[in-house]
């Protein structure tokens, strides 16, 4: 299923948000597929090395994958927040599904004996396992519901600051707070897992 | 978290905007006092440092790479440009690149030419994205001056470093070998390779701590073997320069605990079990199993990490195999804190054990307990290397002499050449060879394997009816004799010299010991006329609960070795947790109480019998002796229920214990002698070593009035155990009730000889000294038995009816009163209440209805429905003898009751106390009726009991109701044959009274008179007021009329 520009900004996509949001399961399952997609794209896009590895260009990248999947346009400013914070949550949940059933835990496990060599090492960024990021996360939310819905937002759906604080009607600093004691919170709570 | 979360924000928003310094000083403050928020808090800090790039990008970019890097196998979750990737062929500064060696975490490797100076050299790149990351740079150089201060033959030597298009490189030693990895590949080396290679790493360790700089990352993989056969210690990359700071300068105070805000360098978690996730923070780490516990727990790390590393490595050189393994990064960390390997040793026997030992002195988790240097550990390495270089020479000598000294032997004495050859295999012990099992010998430090694991051994070498091992008690004497106290441990040597003293074969050592978490079980079975070797078994077990388990295999194998046919094997052999106990708690009470028995007697035993039936209330054998103590001690009712319940659980017990529990739940239980004596037959059969069925099958015998099979069966049991003092006791009174009173002496005077001891010995020999008429011997024992305050009721109630026979019943009734109150002071309970109701029937039989009846009935709580103790039968006949016929039937009801099945009541006491009512009632016919069943067991009981004969005066009393002379005279013509059977007890001298009223009915004066004369002789000081007395001088004085 290519995305040609004009099948860009699908309706049925936004529809199928709406539809979800309003607990139609079968929306989400619909909707996985279109997000694997890009995913996939994004990843061959990777692999040619077509882009030159700095965050900032993986960034715009992404939001051009969710603005071609959500028709921003479309929504009215109320619907806005609402949907931003509905997509971070399904591509939440789509992302934790798909990493999980893509196991890869089958890197550097099995039977042998285990080396975590540097090789693992390599990216400047640490790259969370994300299944275990979204219990943790869970955890979070046990604690401070807030912080749980700003790092849902920022890192599953992609906001920025400015668009969290929009959503979630705080202020900018709030948003900038909470994020900050989140990611030191959920980097430790994914380093004490380790033997539990 | 139980402090507020609000709080713990701000203060961790306050602490970050603060400089490092400030920081410090504002927490101080801040959590005074409170250790849980200063933790959380550092904690928090401390990953504030490494989450900024934390998902800073979003989630779909994450995925998507993982996803990429998955599918692309050359990548390896790097990216790399093409500039390094291709280097072959090219020049770099002055070198050409020759070929590709590797790509891995430290980067890519190439082998290039140095142009100038004609030398084969190694270049290592920093992977792409490191020359980005400012951490990533900052190691690499790092590396670099750590290691290029390095000048040492085994540490790879680095040349330079330099740029190539913005990339820098390393220019290194080119080795040429193999990884010490590879070379192990799973096999142990050979012992002076290792030695070697050993020997120059702890040498370059040695170096390079010297210099201040700790590894951090010793692995086989950083290991190269050159082809020379020299060690190149590699990647120095996570090196850590030790710090200037005066408290890290000593490696012992890295051992306190410094805050997390203090550490600089940071050896970070790498979970992999879900995905290569949180790694690259800066500071890699090692291979997770070669990780020393300290670098797995994150704290400040000093030289002794190498140390413990380099364990690991030894281990592997050592054995082929890694110390610490698992299937995820957190299960090897897990290995690495808590569990220890197994011994070197025990994987690669051929080991020298000073290796294991110095491989395991590095592997000590504390690192306190580790090797504190390099320095130490080379030391010990190269002594063991020069010495096994002396030794083999010396063995090289040695071995030539050898061959020198056979070949000439040969030469000259074919015959003996075999005798060179000397071997320890398996020897037999023949059918009457005994074994001593000498204490087990326990390192572990955990006291619970002491005597516990020799009694299971016990146990399991019991079950073999050809192996004879010799008993407590026994060996109790061999001490004795030798000059120790009875409850000394045995030392091998005291053991083989008890071994010798008792003729014995066979010595069985036993020991134990612990390696980590693991145990290694030794059997060793020694003859000990000569100390030679006649087996041996080793076993170990991985836990605790495994031990008990594996010394049964030990000692089945033993057994096998020791010349048993396996068939025998096979039908003795129950899994032993079954047949004794999974608790080793309950073993030891258990242990602990049969030592007591033997030693001091059932009162002490008592307690710990509770215990091991509280640890494990299945323990079966427990329970059945418990109840051969409460039975000795009185308590039949508790006797009973614990008879009761070994019974339920006999299935998982072994053949042996199975007899003892069956045997007395008949006994105790059921009372259903016939089958008891059967258990026996049996028992006999299949273990003809064991003393216990010949001395209970013999007690049967007396219980069933057969006093000639009993002696020959306890002259039977003492022959198979010399030592077992019930069978003297129980012998010796039998030949005082078959009145063969020389033999009763003799069988007292071994006792005393073998110097056993028993509660009951002065007993019977005060009644053999009454039998005799021996009345200094009666006031002597009588005054010994002022030592004896524990067991002296014994004497007391024996004398008082000795007092009683006499006519002195006033002092009679004063050493009653002792008796019960000495029994009732030593918690004898069930002792008192049988003085006390014996003496009950005495007095109704003296004719003192009153104070018979008081006796019976305050002698215990009588109450509808409540279980009456066996002495009620005693109380029922007291009251049916002193006229209270219906509290006698009453509780004959519930006698009758309780005791369905039980022979002795049933044909002894149930026909005495019915009859004792009819006669009452002036139903002599019906009485004598009764009384038919007991007849085959009237003269029978245990051969110390009280009231016996019963049913011989009784009926004797009936035929007096009924006038009838001839029957009457028989009947107390048969109790004064039986005096040894009666000893002390009054109806022996009431007897003549009757035979005189007997014989006066048919008016034969003359026997009448000889009767009473009797009688009168032995009441001549008999209390003036006593009613008997009275009647008979009157009835004494109208036969003369």
């Amino acid at each position: 299923m290519a995305y040609s520009p004009e099948s860009l900004m699908d309706p049925g996509v936004t529809g199928l948000l709406k539809a979800w949001s309003r607990g139609d399961e079968d929306a989400l399952e619909q909707l996985a597929p279109l997000v694997e997609h890009e995913l996939h794209s994004l990843a061959r896009k990777y692999l040619r090395k077509e882009r030159p590895g700095r965050s900032l260009q993986t960034t715009e990248l992404v939001n051009e994958v969710y603005l071609r999947l959500i028709d921003t346009e479309q929504l009215s400013w109320q619907d806005r927040a609402h949907f931003f914070a509905v997509s971070a949550r399904m591509m939440r949940h789509i992302l934790t599904d798909f990493a999980r059933s893509r196991s890869y835990l089958k890197r550097g496990g099995g039977a042998l004996p285990v080396t975590w060599d540097e090789t693992l090492a390599v990216s400047p960024e640490p790259d969370p396992d994300i299944v275990a990021l979204d219990e943790a996360l869970k955890e979070l939310a046990l604690v401070d519901p807030r912080k749980s819905q700003v790092v849902e937002l920022r890192f599953f759906g992609g906001l920025s600051v400015e668009e969290t604080s929009e959503v979630l009607k705080v202020s900018q600093q709030t948003v900038l707070r909470d994020w900050k004691f989140a990611k030191s919170w959920l980097m430790r709570a994914l380093s004490e897992q380790i033997g539990s | 978290m139980t402090v507020s979360l609000r709080h713990i924000e701000r203060l961790y928003h306050a602490a970050l905007e603060l400089g490092e310094s400030e920081r410090e000083a504002f927490l101080d403050a801040e959590c005074a006092g409170d250790e849980d928020l200063r933790r959380e808090i550092d904690s928090l800090l401390f990953y504030s440092k490494y989450a900024e790039r934390f998902i800073e990008s979003p989630a779909l970019a994450t995925v998507a790479k993982q996803l990429a890097s998955e599918q692309s196998d050359d990548q390896a979750g790097g990216d790399y440009t093409n500039a390094i990737q291709n280097l072959e062929g090219t020049t770099i500064s002055h070198y050409e690149v020759i070929s590709h060696l590797a790509t891995g975490g430290m980067g890519v490797v190439y082998s290039a030419k140095d142009i100038r100076l004609g030398r084969v050299v190694a270049l290592k790149f920093l992977p792409e994205n490191f020359s980005n990351d400012p951490y990533a740079l900052n190691r690499f150089y790092r590396e670099a001056r750590t290691v290029s201060s390095l000048n040492h033959p085994n540490i790879c030597t680095l040349y330079e470093v330099s740029e190539h298009e913005g990339q820098p490189f390393m220019v290194m030693e080119y080795l040429d070998g193999q990884s010490l990895q590879e070379l192990i590949s799973g096999r142990p080396l050979e012992t002076n390779q290792l030695l070697q290679l050993a020997a120059e790493i702890a040498d370059a360790l040695e170096a390079a701590h010297g210099e201040g700089i700790i590894h951090r990352d010793i692995k086989p993989a950083n290991i190269v073997v050159t082809r020379k056969g020299h060690a190149k210690i590699l990647d120095f990359g996570v090196a850590k320069l030790r710090p200037r700071t005066k408290i890290e300068a000593d490696p012992l105070a890295a051992d306190k605990k410094l805050r997390r805000s203090q550490l600089t360098d940071v050896v970070f978690e790498n979970e992999g079990s879900r995905s290569p996730a949180l790694t690259g923070l800066g500071m890699a780490i090692g291979t997770a199993s070669y990780m020393s516990p300290e670098q797995a727990r994150g704290e400040e790390i000093d030289v002794r990490t190498d140390l413990f590393s380099f364990g690991v490595v030894l281990y592997e050189m050592a054995t082929g195999r890694q110390a610490f393994s698992g299937s995820t990064t957190a299960a090897v960390r897990r290995a690495i804190l808590t569990e220890q390997p197994k011994h070197p040793l025990v994987l690669n026997p051929e080991l020298p054990h000073e290796l294991d030992r110095i491989t395991w002195k590095a592997l000590e988790k504390d690192r306190s307990a580790r090797y504190q240097s390099a320095t130490e550990m080379l030391r010990d390495l190269t002594a063991l290397r020069d010495n096994r270089r002396v030794d083999a020479k010396r063995r090289k000598d040695l071995r030539h002499l050898f061959v020198l000294a056979l070949i000439t032997v040969a030469l000259l004495i074919p015959a003996l050449v075999y005798y060179y050859f000397k071997t320890a295999g398996s020897h037999h012990l023949t059918d009457k060879d005994t074994v001593l099992v000498a204490d087990f010998a326990n390192d572990t430090g955990e006291d619970v394997w002491d005597d516990t694991l020799k009694q299971w051994l016990q146990v399991e070498l019991d079950q073999s009816p050809y192996l004879n091992i010799l008993s407590d008690e026994s060996v109790q004497k061999l001490l004795h004799f030798a000059g120790h106290s009875p409850n000394e441990q045995l030392s091998p040597e005291l053991a083989r010299d008890l071994c010798r003293r008792a003729g014995s074969k066979a010595i069985l050592f036993g020991s134990i010991s612990s390696i980590g978490r693991h145990y290694a079980i030794a059997l060793k079975a020694e003859n000990c006329e000569n100390g030679e070797l006649l087996s041996e078994e080793h076993k170990e077990a991985n836990n605790r609960e495994d031990v008990l388990a594996k010394l049964q295999e030990a000692g089945v194998s033993m057994r096998n070795k020791l010349g048993e046919s396996l068939s025998s094997i096979k039908k003795y052999d129950a899994p032993l947790e079954q047949a004794t106990t999974p608790s080793l708690e309950a073993l030891r009470a258990y242990s602990a109480a049969q030592r007591l028995r033997q030693s001091r007697g059932d009162n002490e035993a008592l307690p710990f019998l509770k215990q091991a039936v509280v640890l494990d209330p299945n323990f079966a054998i427990a329970h059945a002796v418990l109840g051969m103590v409460y039975s000795n001690l009185g308590d039949n009712a508790m006797a009973a229920q614990h008879a009761r319940k070994a019974y339920a659980l006999r299935d998982r017990l072994t053949e042996r214990e199975r007899f003892y529990v069956e045997s007395s739940y008949y006994s105790l239980v059921t009372g259903e002698l016939e089958k008891e004596a059967e258990v026996y037959e049996q028992w006999k059969l299949a273990y003809p070593r064991d003393r216990t069925p010949f001395h209970k099958l013999a007690y049967c015998d007396g219980f069933l009035g057969r006093y000639e099979r009993a002696a020959a069966g306890y002259s039977e049991a003492l022959k198979v155990e010399p030592n077992d003092v019930v069978s003297y006791i129980d012998l010796a009174s039998t030949y005082i009730v078959l009145n063969r009173l020389e033999d009763a002496q003799n069988t007292l005077q071994e006792l005393e000889t073998r110097k056993l001891e028993h509660e009951y010995v002065s007993e019977v020999a005060y009644l053999l000294a009454f039998m005799r008429n021996d009345a200094k011997e009666m006031d002597r024992l009588l005054a010994a038995a002022d030592n004896d305050p524990e067991n002296q009721d014994i004497l007391f109630s024996s004398q008082s009816d000795t007092e009683a026979y006499y006519g002195h019943l006033r002092k009679a009734r004063e050493l009653l009163l002792r008796a019960v109150e000495s029994a009732s002071q030593n918690g004898a309970g069930g002792r008192a209440s049988e003085w006390q109701v014996h003496a009950a029937l005495r007095e109704a039989e003296l004719g003192n209805q009153n104070a018979a009846r008081k006796l019976a009935t305050t002698a215990f709580p009588l109450s509808a429905g409540k279980e009456v103790p066996a002495e009620a039968a005693v109380a029922a006949l007291a009251l049916a003898r002193a006229g209270d016929i219906t509290r006698a039937e009453f509780l004959l009801r519930d006698l009758i009751r309780q005791f369905p099945t039980d022979v002795w009541m049933n044909r002894y006491w149930f026909p005495s106390i019915r009859a004792a009512i009819e006669i009452d009632r002036n139903n002599p016919a019906r009485a004598i009726e009764v009384l038919q069943i007991a007849k085959p067991y009237e003269v029978g009981g245990d051969p110390i009991t009280l009231d016996t004969l019963y049913p011989i005066y009784l009926r004797g009393q009936a035929y007096l109701m009924e006038r009838n002379s001839g029957a009457a005279v028989s009947e107390f013509q048969k109790i004064l044959e039986h005096r040894g059977r009666v000893a002390n007890g009054i109806l022996g001298v009431l007897a003549y009274l009757q035979l005189g009223r007997a014989y006066g009915l048919s008016a034969d004066a003359s026997n009448a008179g000889a009767a009473y004369q009797n009688f009168l002789a032995f009441w001549k000081d008999a209390d003036p007021d006593a009613l008997l007395l009275r009647q008979a001088k009157a009835e004494y004085s109208t036969l003369h009329r």
